[in-house]
């Protein structure tokens, strides 16, 4: 097991075809980090949106008690 | 212990949001951990280890991408359907909630192995697209999984926009098959399948092993999304449940 | 002013109008450009073929067929499907592939002399995948 190129201009260059591998490899891992950060995104998001809503619930219910 | 395996009771008890959701949760982390690994390791192979392809040199790496991108976006077509049929049947929100996820996620293989495809087809083929039935069919997938996205989401009603969404899904399973058998029906420019299940590959096996890494590390990648993007709709859709508030107020006395 | 819920209701549905159209349009314009525009080089050699059309054929580009203009790219060369051949003209860039006893697909329209003028030329390589050492080896025993 070797490595196929010697320096990291081959790797990049890969004889002319560097630009293809590259694009489609960057692309890909684009996606992949939208896929998950998209999703953690959203449940924090809706997680903010509980608390708050059982917040602004408890302190209506306590000026319900006050006003009793 | 076997017996309540095959009773399908594990089934059951997955299929309810709550367990789920706590599972999933426990889930993740290692899900994470050993898909990232997995893809780093077959990227790493399969872009600086594996030897060139004699005739198309190192433009042939594009494989590592495209094959596991188009294996996910065939498989989680069928994953999107049997989740819709579940819930056509027995009515699980889960099963729902799953689809939804599976076609968004699956619309994004289906991107990937499209977009792959097209600029690995400019340096081989000498041209980034052509209207061959391989490529046109996996278009009509990526139409398909939008048409089911769309479905879900368009009416007010919510369980009548998921059971069309199921419908569609599973209407749509007719172009799986084709796309899988279009490169023997028709005279197309793509070329026929390297991995056979029936007889041996057609591709060296310093080129194998790393392939079978990326699509290994892609199924575990897409378990991953299904939790997470899974999790997101379970709470939302379960937030005025007491378990989803048990669980914020015990995040609350957590954080302090 | 549409209710904005109305209005969001109406812009999904028009786009799962938009969706199944463009499949069905698609499914149409595969099926014809595959079944009824792709010809064999026997059926455009026993004149099966309708002349004056746009065309896809595809086969091997016969061994020692191809030549080159010296002033300019354009080049002919035979394709054959093993039982017949057929002259190709072209003239453009050829992709990296292209080269004698490899297959091509050629789209474009055949003349009165049955000879395919070609707009385009792609090449269309096998599912086989081997390392250069591999493929040198095998050439030599002659397989």
């Amino acid at each position: 097991m070797r490595m196929q190129f010697s320096s990291l201009y081959e790797l990049i260059d890969m004889d002319g075809h560097g630009v293809f591998v590259w694009t489609a490899v960057s692309v890909s891992l684009l996606i992949f980090l939208i896929l998950v950060l998209l999703p953690i995104l959203s449940h924090s998001r809706i997680l903010r949106n509980i608390e708050l809503g059982m917040k602004t619930e408890s302190r209506s219910l306590r000026n319900a008690e006050v006003k009793k | 212990m076997i017996r309540s395996f095959l009773s399908f009771k594990w089934l059951y008890r997955l299929s309810s949001p709550k367990f789920f959701y706590s599972t999933s949760g426990k889930a993740i982390p290692w899900l994470l951990l050993i898909s990232v690994t997995l893809l780093a390791v077959g990227l790493f192979w399969g872009l600086l280890i594996a030897p060139p392809d004699a005739r198309q040199g190192d433009s042939f790496r594009i494989i590592y991408i495209h094959v596991p991108s188009s294996f996910l976006a065939l498989a989680g077509y069928y994953f999107m359907a049997v989740a819709g049929a579940v819930g056509l049947v027995w009515r699980t929100k889960l099963s729902f909630w799953f689809m939804k996820s599976a076609a968004s996620i699956g619309a994004s293989m289906t991107f990937l192995a499209l977009f792959t495809g097209a600029i690995w087809g400019r340096p081989s083929w000498g041209t980034y697209w052509v209207w061959d039935a391989r490529v046109t069919s996996m278009l009509i997938l990526l139409f398909l999984y939008l048409g089911v996205m769309a479905m879900i989401r368009a009416f007010d009603n919510k369980e009548y926009g998921q059971k069309n969404g199921a419908i569609l899904a599973l209407v749509g399973t007719v172009n799986v098959p084709i796309i899988y058998k279009s490169v023997d029906w028709w005279h197309t420019l793509h070329q026929p399948a390297t991995l056979k299940l029936t007889s041996e590959s057609t591709i060296h096996i310093d080129m194998l092993q790393p392939l079978l890494v990326m699509i290994v590390g892609f199924y575990l990648f897409y378990a991953l999304t299904i939790c997470l993007f899974l999790r997101a709709e379970i709470l939302y859709h379960e937030q005025a449940t007491s378990w989803v508030k048990d669980l914020c107020v015990r995040r609350q006395e957590k954080s302090g | 002013m549409m209710h904005p819920l109305r209005k969001q209701r109406m812009q999904w549905i028009c786009l799962i109008l938009i969706s199944t159209s463009v499949a069905t349009a698609l499914i149409a314009y595969m099926l014809r450009q595959n079944a009824n525009f792709f010809y064999t080089p026997s059926q455009i050699a026993i004149g099966q073929a309708p002349l004056g059309v746009s065309l896809r054929a595809g086969g091997e580009v016969v061994v020692g067929s191809l030549k080159r203009a010296q002033q300019s790219l354009a080049i002919e060369f035979l394709v054959s499907d093993g039982l017949h051949s057929v002259k190709v003209t072209y003239e453009g860039i050829l992709p990296d592939l292209f080269s004698e006893g490899q297959s091509t697909v050629v789209t474009g329209k055949i003349d009165d002399q049955n000879t395919l003028h070609a707009v385009q030329v792609l090449a269309k390589h096998d599912e086989n995948y081997t390392p250069p050492e591999i493929a040198e080896m095998y050439e030599n025993q002659g397989i």
